[in-house]
């Protein structure tokens, strides 16, 4: 304390500045890291072939090739393919987010004999990655002759067991136990019913939990191909999905010990990434469209304890 | 339902609130996992018209993925790596990133929201392309002066985890965004008045850190070390969960072989979460029995 004291306004003003470019220098860092890949990608995307093979051209190739774009979007099966992804994500985590919605509801509201177990049951499938259960719902859906089909996914997540779902859930009814049950006995008062007070007054106040919800099922959704790929038998044609298949196609090509081969994997490169960032738009759209409301939102959750 | 009172009708709605998932539960996650156990105690056959043909073995499927053949020692090696060495830097850095990032400062919107880019956008075949672009590491970090020197100067046993986790540390990032969130809003719970009588009675920055900031983000702590292990359980990076993929399908081994391999892995994570979840409870408790 004695030295602070003992400072001229003048060094003490200096360290402040210097500490500031510090803390800026090193976050700065560490978003570049984040933001690097991407940035990458996107310059690769922009390549042409001499660019690609030109050890000059790192950072900005010049002219920047747009055609690169266009084949991308061709490969990756159009706007059919895009509606279609989009469409699915769009209607999975909505049913996730209605699914969350009333489950984490029945945990927070009133109590019924059981729940307490059921309570812990849910947390522990928490823990549970899906690839475990996997082979039993492939026999299961098989057996119903639902492979191929989207209600491989839909029904799980309808019943509360899709990607995540317990974390939803819990997210949900933290918010819920946050409401003062004053608003709610005041309806009922006025002679509400529990099924009225739940939908006019605690479902209203649950957006943010929602808007979490929905965000980030629709990025997991998106992104999944492995479940995709197994439970759809490729009739239902997904961005990502076609993105995977030209990835292994091109590593096929140039995998196979030739050098002429192994070459075209280069040349593949500019596709491919640009491949990459057309699948990464919708959520990037998504992402930056609710950003503030996300973060603000798992901010406010209280899912850290009371 | 008209003789029920208000409250029964109260519990009765919330238990049909919870009834779908309950359902859920016992069809797609209690089921399965009882034929996954059953699965891995047997050789499996599966019928085209969606039956499986069960024969049992007892503990072939594990001794074959244990003892006889390395992939599931190998892999599980490396997921302990992971949750071990990975999984504290990773709690480690969010918390330096919430402390950094708490308090308000121009530019705080967008780092917080490059910081939590990752969770949404680094994942499935994207990440694999990152990946096998070579984004994931750093490369050539032994050449550098600081490194070479741990390397030649000190056993083994240390320069590794330390090379380990440098080696990953866009990784450790990118699996961060979430655990920032968590303390950031811990350390908004944090009573400034406290901050202030400590630095009164002497207190400096760091001594207060350890004895204000660090016991109250206590259950926080522990909430992020039970959601990072569960995050990398899950990641597609996984060793272990690439291993259970890898062998779903195959002729050769059976899915049983695969189930074996599943169901040791449940164990894994349910000990990796118990471990955590004890460490980080025993060491927020020691002090204050120290104060009594």
């Amino acid at each position: 304390m004695k030295t602070k004291m003992n400072r001229t306004p003048l060094i003490s003003r200096g360290a402040t500045i210097l500490r500031s470019i510090l803390k800026h220098g090193t976050l700065l860092m560490i978003a570049f890291m984040i933001l690097q890949p991407i940035i990458v990608l996107g310059v690769t995307a922009g390549k042409d072939l001499y660019q690609l093979v030109d050890p000059q051209v790192t950072w900005l190739p010049r002219p920047y090739h747009l055609d690169n774009w266009a084949d991308a979007f061709a490969l990756l099966g159009g706007i059919n393919t895009l509606a279609v992804s989009v469409g699915l994500a769009v209607l999975l985590s909505a049913l996730q987010t209605a699914a969350a919605a009333v489950t984490g509801y029945g945990f927070s509201s009133a109590y019924f004999p059981g729940r307490h177990l059921l309570w812990v049951l849910m947390i522990l499938t928490f823990f549970i990655p899906q690839e475990i259960t996997f082979l039993p719902r492939y026999v299961l859906y098989s057996h119903a002759g639902l492979l191929g089909t989207a209600w491989t996914k839909i029904a799980p997540t309808l019943l509360g067991q899709g990607t995540r779902s317990a974390l939803m859930i819990l997210l949900f009814s933290q918010f819920y136990r946050m409401q003062p049950t004053s608003l709610k006995e005041a309806a009922w008062i006025d002679g509400a019913g529990h099924v009225q007070s739940f939908v006019r007054i605690s479902l209203p106040m649950v957006g943010p939990a929602a808007i979490v919800c929905f965000v980030v099922t629709f990025a997991w959704e998106w992104n999944d191909t492995f479940f995709s790929s197994s439970f759809f038998k490729g009739t239902i044609p997904l961005m990502s999905l076609q993105l995977e298949n030209a990835q292994t196609l091109f590593n096929a090509a140039g995998g196979d010990g030739y050098s002429i081969a192994q070459a075209d994997s280069i040349f593949h490169r500019g596709i491919e990434s640009s491949a990459a960032l057309l699948t990464m738009l919708p959520v990037l759209c998504i992402y930056l469209l609710f950003e503030r409301r996300l973060i603000e939102g798992l901010d406010r959750t209280g899912i850290t304890g009371e | 339902m008209r003789k029920l009172s208000f409250s029964a009708r109260g519990r009765i709605f919330s238990f049909l609130c919870v009834l779908p998932w309950v359902l859920g539960l016992c069809l797609f996650t209690l089921s399965p996992i009882g034929e996954v156990i059953s699965y891995s105690f047997c050789r499996n056959v599966f019928n085209p018209d969606g039956t499986v043909e069960k024969t049992f073995i007892g503990l072939t499927n594990y001794q074959n993925a244990f003892v006889k053949e390395g992939y599931f020692r190998v892999a599980a090696l490396s997921y302990a790596q992971q949750i071990f060495l990975m999984g504290p830097m990773i709690i480690v850095f969010s918390l330096l990133i919430a402390l950094a990032l708490n308090k308000g400062f121009r530019g705080r919107t967008f780092y917080r929201a490059v910081f939590f880019f990752p969770v949404v956008l680094m994942q499935g075949p994207f990440l694999s392309i990152l990946d096998g672009l070579g984004s994931m590491e750093i490369k050539g970090l032994e050449s550098f002066f600081v490194f070479r020197f741990l390397v030649t100067n000190l056993p083994e046993a240390v320069y590794s985890p330390i090379m380990y986790i440098m080696q990953n540390v866009v990784y450790i990032v990118w699996m961060s965004g979430v655990q920032q969130l968590v303390f950031l809003s811990g350390l908004q719970k944090v009573d400034g008045n406290m901050y202030e009588a400590a630095a009164v009675d002497g207190a400096s920055a760091w001594q207060s850190f350890w004895k204000i900031t660090l016991p109250v983000l206590r259950p926080f702590i522990l909430l992020c070390g039970v959601y990072t292990v569960v995050d990398l359980s899950m990641s597609p990076l996984n060793p272990i969960i690439g291993l259970i993929k890898q062998f779903m399908f195959s002729k050769a081994n059976g899915f049983g072989y695969s189930g074996a391999i599943a169901v040791m892995y449940l164990a894994l994570i349910v000990l990796s979460v118990g471990i955590y979840a004890a460490v980080i409870m025993l060491w927020g408790k020691r002090p204050r029995r120290e104060q009594q």
